[in-house]
């Protein structure tokens, strides 16, 4: 968790989801002071639903850079295994020349 | 221009999944005008349940297709890795991207050595999700227009509601969709990755770390839980640091592909 905070990707993924955790908390606030249901409904559809949307987003840039720092693993253990490969070859290669 | 038809080609659902989440943004920005504007309840809820719902339904499905790309993205990977780990001769990308451009009739039929390795398991692995999501997101955007079909076709506030709760419920079963998919994903990738690195992973015994000699240098780079000798491949791309053996943090393991100790 802590190492995946030093990626931008995983920075702006937690500040858009706190974004809309704000947005919906200032939904909330707005509903409770629209004292008709036609007040009421604009702050459910930009508080409640932009505010859920931007949570969504958030996570999944949040979890987009895990998946990113994964594939870097894997692309250091792809070259590990075709630099060991071409040691092989290169030794077999070398005692066939013997 | 012929490189930017490749691309598109290529990241057709990481593009797609941004033009939907942008597209859902629009929609709900749409939606809080209209409403706004609306003079009736009923009309109101006519348009959350299009727009807002229809949106947040946008939002999700394009979540859920760049998440694919990134999972897909990890499944080749591994199939380049299972192929080298097989010692297959791995496809070239200079030589996949000239074929591309060289039209249809050889992309269609590639030589063996031009053919990603392991493909069938790779397809294996991407048919089932594909499925699951293609039919189910299919089945919650049908509840979705049946919500909005309810909610827009009368001026009567309770059947209006009763409209936007069959949308929400359509908006739950997408999500459920993305949520089940993306585990199901989720969880072969780590099974095929467990399957094809376990060798790589398998833990080394305290006993014959404690045997191991102290001292020399060692490096040691932020982000990798194991410390490395000089060369070592898995080094490539990291700030690695130079480090006397003995000041090695202890939570760190010795890396078993360079034979550090």
């Amino acid at each position: 968790m802590a190492r995946r905070l030093t990626d931008p990707t995983a920075r702006a993924g937690l500040a858009v989801t706190a974004g809309g955790g704000a947005v919906l908390a200032a939904g909330w606030a707005g509903l409770g002071r629209a004292s008709l249901l036609s007040e009421q409904i604009p702050w459910i559809v930009s508080g409640g639903l932009g505010g859920l949307a931007l949570v969504a987003v958030g996570l999944h840039l949040f979890s987009a850079a895990g998946l990113a720092a994964e594939r870097r693993r894997l692309e250091r253990v792809e070259a590990t295994i075709l630099a060991r490969r071409a040691l092989t070859e290169a030794d077999a290669g070398l005692r066939a020349s013997r | 221009m012929q490189s930017l038809a490749l691309w598109l080609r290529a990241e057709w659902d990481r593009i797609l999944g941004t033009l939907l989440v942008v597209a859902g943004g629009l929609c709900l920005v749409v939606t809080y005008q209209a409403v706004a504007n609306d003079r009736f309840v009923a009309e109101q809820m006519a348009d959350v349940a299009s727009g807002g719902l229809g949106g947040l339904f946008f939002v999700a499905v394009g979540i859920m297709l760049r998440l694919q790309a990134d999972l897909h993205d990890e499944w080749r990977k591994l199939d380049r890795i299972e192929a080298a780990l097989r010692g297959e001769p791995l496809p070239d990308a200079a030589e996949l991207l000239a074929a591309a451009r060289q039209g249809p009739a050889l992309r269609r039929a590639p030589g063996p050595e031009l053919q990603p390795a392991l493909s069938r398991s790779g397809q294996r692995g991407r048919r089932l999700p594909a499925v699951l999501t293609g039919g189910g997101l299919a089945v919650a955007a049908a509840i979705v227009f049946l919500g909005y079909h309810r909610a827009a076709g009368t001026g009567d506030v309770a059947d209006a509601t009763g409209g936007l709760g069959v949308g929400v419920a359509g908006l739950l079963v997408a999500g459920a969709v993305v949520g089940v998919t993306q585990l199901i994903g989720r969880s072969r990738l780590a099974a095929r990755k467990g399957r094809l690195l376990a060798p790589f992973l398998r833990p080394v015994p305290a006993a014959a770390v404690a045997a191991a000699g102290t001292a020399g240098v060692v490096l040691v780079a932020p982000g990798l839980t194991r410390f490395h000798l000089d060369g070592c491949p898995t080094l490539s791309g990291t700030r690695a640091t130079r480090l006397p053996r003995q000041e090695v943090n202890g939570g760190l393991s010795p890396c078993q592909i360079c034979g550090a100790s």
